[in-house]
């Protein structure tokens, strides 16, 4: 009864801070949905390249003949017209200079400069020893120009794998195949998000509200005028815990609904995800209560739950990869029990058996914290 | 009037100071993200870039004696053709795909008895942002070992033309582009902190009854502000040499013209959240926001031209695209037209100036009206 008149006054507290309701209920969900809009087309094959905007600039030094010349328009043609739906806008420069100018100036992603020598290429296709022509690509160091010079560079390797093949008298057949799914499904970005929102929202209860409203109220004296009525300590924690968990409730159910609204894979609404993610729940909650055992004072909770919510989240694989990142930072990709939560949840939506890890890193987080916490629980309640 | 001017300086110098979660959030937290994000973005993708893919490859039996190769010669010859990317050769099509599903190589090459190649990559979302080019790359490599592709019919040869006074990589244009978001989250999260701080414990009222006028409360409180962002600004700088060994040369006075500028503008965008949103934690909220959209629609993490062309107009009209330009022209990286650059500042400064005495009037009329 003690326990449920608190949680009561705590809940009511809760639903009425702004704060509270914006980033425990409201951001998650504006997150999915503005993300999913924006990268939403990310991996659905060539539909996407239309959303791209490069812009090439084309030069000849010498206009090309013959073969040449078929080749040098195919290869253009091989960026993808922007009017026939391609990424690039080509624009045919009158001179060198030109197209320097433009790219310095960022009217231009490439510039693309065919040589003077190209019809040597028709004479190459005859007599191999003659030497390839140098088609030459200009570009800058910022990300959209580099994007640029990739697309090209693996552009002119097509083209000079199908000189081979169409004089080589061997014939290949080139099957793609996706691993992790069946054949049959597509790529989804919001099932790849879905988890990381889910995950976002659990750090943001977990490290963020449980235990800074527990340091809050310790430092405040709120538990000390609390501990003069008949509620003890353990209910205390017990009532603060319970708060959290139906706060995060909400926020999960609500994630739910729109992940419903937006069709999210139904592997995602299965029991196994479902429990899979009540683990994550208690190892994160759990990790939040070490992190008070550690840190007491307000606001040096603060700056630790800062610094550990943005590291568990980035290197934790829910928005980028991290896999291959350097061993200085990777060391923490392995120790985060994030990185083996984000890839438990994807794998049953993919349809794939959890590991051994997606388990035992968990669990053994959830072991350690509990463990340590209840060792300093008397001196995080201040009772010492 | 300066003495007074001054001693309110100090004041709030070190009141700054004495606040400790202040002096972390805007001098310590940007290095968290440098350091972060450098290392995410930065180093880690540049080891990951199409030179440096690895590859796994399996040679059906079938196919070695159709074209009677050894085992050994084949995968000698097979090895240059993926070079400079790494390849590792598997004994059977079922430890190749274990490999690739547990990420132990970017993707598995299987060549059959009839003729069928069979590339095979995790479609784990997470390589999404790559995949396209281990594709490429791994599909390419084994075509031209299967054609016999040695030489090329076209040869390529790429140039980075430099536009700064600087030869710089991509990882130069990250780390400014990180600096931008320090300046313009330190800017505007000094001022909704300070102030809505100075709201809630009543010192704005209590400053108000003193013969202190709005402007030099702003002005003053806003001073350090400036001071604190420029430190921070300058342990990003230094940590990004020593870390990342970046070519920056900085012109120093244009540094300090642009970090003023776009401070002052991100002050002013901080404290017209605080009039409009009235309560401390909402403006923090929305400024959170802000920073969120802006960090994604700023060009620095992947480029603008991938946005989809309904919403990439939102990066055309955040400051952060324009500070991130500023910044790179005087760290050398690019070069920018000299009217542009002035423009930019003036744009900024001015509108910074302008809403900070226009808010910061509003501010303190709403709290003597409390």
């Amino acid at each position: 009864m003690k326990i449920k008149s608190l949680l009561s006054i705590f809940l009511k507290e809760d639903f009425r801070n702004f704060i509270v309701i914006f980033w425990t209920f409201v951001f998650p969900l504006i997150f999915f949905l503005f993300f999913t809009s924006l990268f939403g087309n990310i991996g659905n094959g060539s539909e996407n390249s239309s959303d791209m905007e490069f812009r090439a600039g084309i030069y000849f030094e010498k206009p090309p003949t013959g073969l040449a010349k078929e080749i040098s328009q195919g290869l253009v043609t091989g960026l993808g017209d922007k009017n026939s739906g391609g990424p690039f806008e080509n624009i045919y420069v009158s001179s060198f200079d030109e197209g320097i100018q433009l790219i310095k100036d960022k009217k231009l992603e490439i510039f693309i400069v065919f040589p003077e020598n190209l019809d040597m290429l028709n004479l190459k296709v005859v007599l191999s020893s003659v030497p390839a022509p140098v088609v030459k690509s200009y570009y800058r160091s910022d990300s959209g120009s580099d994007f640029a010079r990739k697309i090209f560079k693996s552009v002119l390797d097509s083209v000079n794998v199908e000189f081979y093949k169409r004089i080589s008298s061997a014939e290949y057949t080139l099957e793609v195949q996706e691993l992790n799914k069946k054949a049959s499904d597509t790529f989804s970005y919001k099932d790849y998000l879905f988890p990381s929102v889910l995950l976002m929202s659990i750090l943001t209860v977990s490290i963020f509200n449980t235990p800074l409203s527990l340091a809050y109220s310790i430092e405040k004296g709120i538990t000390k005028k609390i501990f003069t009525t008949p509620i003890r300590s353990g209910h205390f924690l017990t009532v603060v815990i319970l708060e959290n968990l139906i706060l995060l409730g909400i926020s999960i159910l609500l994630i739910y609904i729109e992940g419903k609204l937006m069709g999210v894979s139904p592997k995602a609404f299965s029991a196994k995800y479902i429990a899979y993610l009540f683990m994550n729940v208690i190892t994160l909650i759990s990790v939040g209560l070490l992190m008070l055992s550690v840190f007491r004072k307000l606001s040096a909770v603060n700056v630790a739950a800062n610094i550990l919510y943005q590291l568990m989240m980035f290197l934790g694989g829910l928005f980028f990869d991290v896999s291959h990142t350097p061993m200085i930072i990777r060391w923490f990709v392995y120790i985060n029990p994030v990185s083996y939560m984000a890839q438990g949840l994807r794998n049953i939506i993919n349809g794939m058996p959890l590991g051994f890890l997606n388990y035992f890193v968990p669990l053994l987080w959830i072991g350690a914290c509990i463990i340590i916490f209840s060792l300093n629980f008397k001196k995080v309640m201040n009772y010492e | 009037m300066n003495n007074r001017f001054l001693n309110l300086v100090k004041f709030f110098f070190l009141e700054t100071f004495k606040n400790k979660s202040e002096v972390f959030y805007t001098m310590f937290f940007p290095v968290i993200f440098l350091l972060l994000f450098g290392f995410i973005f930065g180093l880690g993708d540049t080891q990951h870039q199409e030179e440096n893919f690895e590859y796994g490859l399996v040679f059906s039996s079938g196919y070695l004696s159709d074209t009677n190769q050894s085992s050994e010669s084949a995968y000698d010859t097979v090895k240059a053709f993926f070079d400079p990317n790494k390849l590792d050769i598997y004994a059977d099509n079922e430890s190749l795909k274990n490999a690739v599903l547990s990420s132990k190589v970017d993707a598995g090459i299987i060549v059959d008895e009839t003729s069928k190649v069979k590339v095979l990559y995790n479609s784990d979302p997470a390589n999404m942002q790559k995949i396209t080019w281990i594709k490429f790359a791994g599909e390419n490599a084994i075509k031209r070992f299967l054609y016999g592709a040695k030489k090329d019919y076209l040869s390529l040869s790429s140039e980075n033309i430099g536009t700064g006074r600087v030869e710089s990589n991509q990882m130069d244009f990250l780390l400014t582009g990180i600096i931008a978001i320090s300046i313009l989250s330190g800017g505007m999260f000094s001022v909704i902190n300070t102030f809505g701080r100075y709201k809630k414990l009543g010192v704005i009222k209590k400053f108000m009854v003193t013969p202190i006028k709005s402007n030099e409360f702003v002005i003053a409180s806003s001073f350090n502000k400036i001071l604190l962002n420029f430190f921070s600004i300058v342990i990003i700088i230094i940590l990004g040499k020593v870390i990342y060994h970046m070519n920056y040369s900085f012109d120093w006075p244009m540094l300090i013209i642009v970090c003023l500028s776009s401070t002052l503008g991100m002050m002013a965008f901080g404290i017209l959240l605080m009039v409009l949103f009235k309560e401390l934690e909402v403006a923090q909220s929305a400024a959170s926001i802000l920073m969120t959209v802006m960090m994604f629609f700023a060009g620095i993490y992947f480029p603008i031209n991938i946005i989809p062309g309904y919403i990439r107009w939102v990066s055309y009209i955040l400051p952060i695209k324009y500070v991130a330009d500023l910044l790179r022209h005087v760290a050398g990286v690019e070069n920018m037209n000299i009217t542009a650059f002035w423009l930019i500042n003036i744009i900024m400064a001015a509108s910074g100036i302008i809403l900070l005495s226009l808010t910061s009037r509003q501010l303190m009329k709403d709290q003597a009206r409390n």
